[in-house]
């Protein structure tokens, strides 16, 4: 199977999809996996202790309540996962970055969703005749649930497209070209022509 | 088998998403303060009969209108008498920002209309108005009797477990077990061995 390989970048985002793709994706995977836990905590609190939504607030919201009543922290954690799917893509190849750029096509609409938010917000002016900031699948399904579901979708074809990643078939091992990927045993090899 | 950078990702991520956890349920758990109870504020737009109204005839329903729509599940509407007892067996009807509820008044008095609703963005609210019947009197207000039946009305408005949140966080833990443990037991490729192809010429040259 052939497998489509970007040319290698230089700078930053070359650096991170290369020598430091392991390090950027596990410090992805970490603020990922810390988002999620404060879900999971705010859906035990709802459902499993009975309280009240508003007082829902996770873990860091429960005595930093502010964090979770500003659009800044929602947009911007949004905005986070959005770069960082962006930025760390061009390290995927074949069937990984299929799952990748899948997870970035959602994460990119649940972005715009949490721009509708912060933007009334900020603006003061509510869209859709609602009293309170509201996006579009808002109008559907409430808040909580919205998010979840946002963030299920997009964190579970990331997991997928890491899988796939660290454990890639021949055709995607042979265009692989960050660290991620048992390193130690594979030695790039360099050519043995001139560069043209 | 994994390589040792691998394993420490997934064993860090695995730490901080445990210890998040535990955390969050550890924590004891601070006094839930009752939805916001009062006669409704700017989130209840209009009301039939109107707050402190004096009828002279029974009303046949009462309406609730809010500045947002009332979830699906998440809203209650009684009218309660003298003695805090509801008025009536028939159901709140929901419809657009509106809740709607027929009651059968057979006596006068004073009655308190009590609402509680949950909005999409997570707000709830518990009030009431009052009005009178047949009294010529403006109803008086709430005695604390009266106020523990009001509030009695939104503390049974239980939470149930959202049916297509729980199968999302199932299957994400699932996702999450399964990678894992895939991760953990499958050995990485090895690459590069002799009979391996010469990687992209393209690439080759980006890398000198």
């Amino acid at each position: 199977m052939a497998v489509h390989a970007e040319p290698r970048k230089a700078g930053l985002v070359g650096r991170l999809n290369g020598a430091h793709h392991r390090a950027a994706l596990n410090i992805y995977l970490l603020i990922v996996v810390a988002h999620w836990a404060e879900h999971l905590v705010q859906a035990y609190q709802i459902w499993g202790l009975g309280m009240a939504r508003p007082q829902a607030r996770g873990v860091l919201g429960q005595y930093y309540p502010w964090l979770v009543t500003s659009e800044w922290l929602h947009y911007g954690y949004a905005l986070l996962m959005l770069v960082g799917l962006f930025l760390l893509r061009p390290g995927f190849v074949g069937r990984a970055r299929t799952w990748w750029t899948v997870s970035l096509a959602l994460q990119f609409w649940h972005h715009i969703e949490h721009a509708l938010l912060f933007l009334q917000a900020q603006l003061g002016t509510m869209f859709f005749g609602a009293a309170v900031p509201t996006s579009v699948v808002q109008l559907v399904l409430p808040r909580v649930e919205l998010h979840l579901f946002y963030n299920s979708v997009v964190f579970v074809p990331m997991l997928i497209a890491m899988y796939l990643h660290l454990r890639p078939n021949a055709a995607e091992l042979a265009a692989t070209t960050c660290s991620c990927v048992a390193h130690s045993h594979r030695q790039p090899r360099r050519p043995a022509t001139m560069p043209v | 088998m994994v390589t040792p950078g691998t394993r420490g990702g997934i064993l860090a991520a695995a730490a901080v998403g445990l210890a998040m956890t535990v955390t969050g349920l550890a924590l004891p758990v601070p006094a839930v303060a009752a939805p916001r109870m009062d006669t409704g504020g700017d989130l209840v737009t209009a009301s039939v009969p109107p707050a402190q109204a004096v009828l002279a005839t029974a009303p046949t329903r009462v309406v609730v209108t809010f500045a947002a729509e009332p979830l699906a599940e998440g809203y209650h509407l009684t009218v309660l008498d003298t003695e805090g007892r509801p008025v009536g067996d028939t159901e709140a009807v929901r419809s657009g920002h509106t809740l709607t509820r027929d009651v059968a008044i057979d006596r006068p008095g004073d009655f308190t209309t009590v609402w509680h609703v949950r909005f999409a963005d997570g707000r709830e609210l518990t009030g009431w108005r009052r009005f009178s019947v047949g009294t010529g009197q403006p109803p008086a207000p709430l005695s604390d009797a009266q106020r523990q039946a009001a509030e009695a009305v939104g503390s049974t408005h239980g939470h149930g477990v959202d049916p297509v949140s729980a199968v999302l966080l199932v299957v994400n833990a699932l996702v999450v077990a399964i990678v894992v443990t895939m991760l953990l037991v499958t050995r990485p490729p090895r690459g590069d061995t002799d009979d391996s192809p010469d990687p992209p010429l393209f690439r080759l040259r980006e890398d000198v």
